[in-house]
């Protein structure tokens, strides 16, 4: 049990820090969001395309 | 995306639309953290025509002369895919008289606030809306009077009382997510 408690409270640790590290993701300014936004676009398709899936286009 | 945001204000310039505002997943974008979209939308007021119509053939007929083809719903605007929604409520109309003016590198342009982001997503309501509004609240100072006022003025109150009890109710942690 107490055990359990332990690894319970390492789970909220690490969720708090993901949170954490979303608002810092959060604050980027607007130019640096975008090459974020085309490398998750480049991810994206690359797997959607091994899938037999064309529909969408990496921005240029 | 400089170069799609010229092409905006110049639009905007020609009065081939009155007044543009960017929405969507590139708005959350701005706000939260970098989501996967592939489109730019743009809520945009447009010029009443003879007849008191309101038409993007005009838009679309200068765009096209331009070199910028269609491609499904969106027209392909320097490499960018663009959805043009005319403002389709009053909420949308809000949100556009009421657009924050932002920079992109050295080009200017016009993001909803926050508060009426969240709003017209409260009313569109569709899972992705959901999951955003939810990652806005996460990561996001909200302005709580403003966005109050805005659900007042355009009666989403009861929505969004119903949405913060349903993820209220989510667990110890409230609304936070991991």
């Amino acid at each position: 049990m107490k055990k359990e408690r332990e690894v319970w409270k390492g789970v909220k640790e690490m969720g708090r820090a993901k949170i954490e590290r979303r608002q810092q993701l959060a604050k980027l300014p607007f130019e640096e969001k975008i090459p974020i936004l085309l490398h998750l676009q480049r991810i994206a398709v690359g797997i959607s395309r091994a899938g037999g899936r064309k529909r969408h286009k990496v921005w240029k | 995306m400089e170069k799609t945001l010229k092409v905006l204000n110049d639009l905007q310039k020609k009065g081939l639309i009155k007044r543009y505002v960017i929405g969507g997943g590139i708005a959350v974008l701005f706000y939260a953290e970098p989501i996967l979209t592939y489109v730019l939308d743009v809520f945009c007021l447009l010029p009443v025509e003879k007849g008191g119509l309101i038409s993007l053939s005009a838009l679309y007929k200068y765009l096209r002369k331009k070199g910028y083809r269609e491609q499904e719903e969106h027209i392909l605007i320097e490499g960018i895919p663009v959805q043009f929604i005319p403002a389709y409520n009053e909420l949308v109309e809000d949100a556009i008289e009421r657009a924050v003016e932002v920079k992109y590198k050295r080009m200017k342009t016009k993001i909803v606030s926050a508060e009426h982001l969240l709003a017209i997503m409260l009313q569109t309501y569709r899972p992705k809306d959901r999951e955003r509004i939810l990652l806005i609240l996460d990561e996001v100072q909200i302005d709580m009077p403003y966005m109050e006022n805005v659900l007042e003025r355009h009666g989403l109150q009861e929505k969004w009382s119903k949405f913060r009890r349903l993820y209220d109710e989510e667990g110890e942690g409230g609304m936070e997510r991991c």
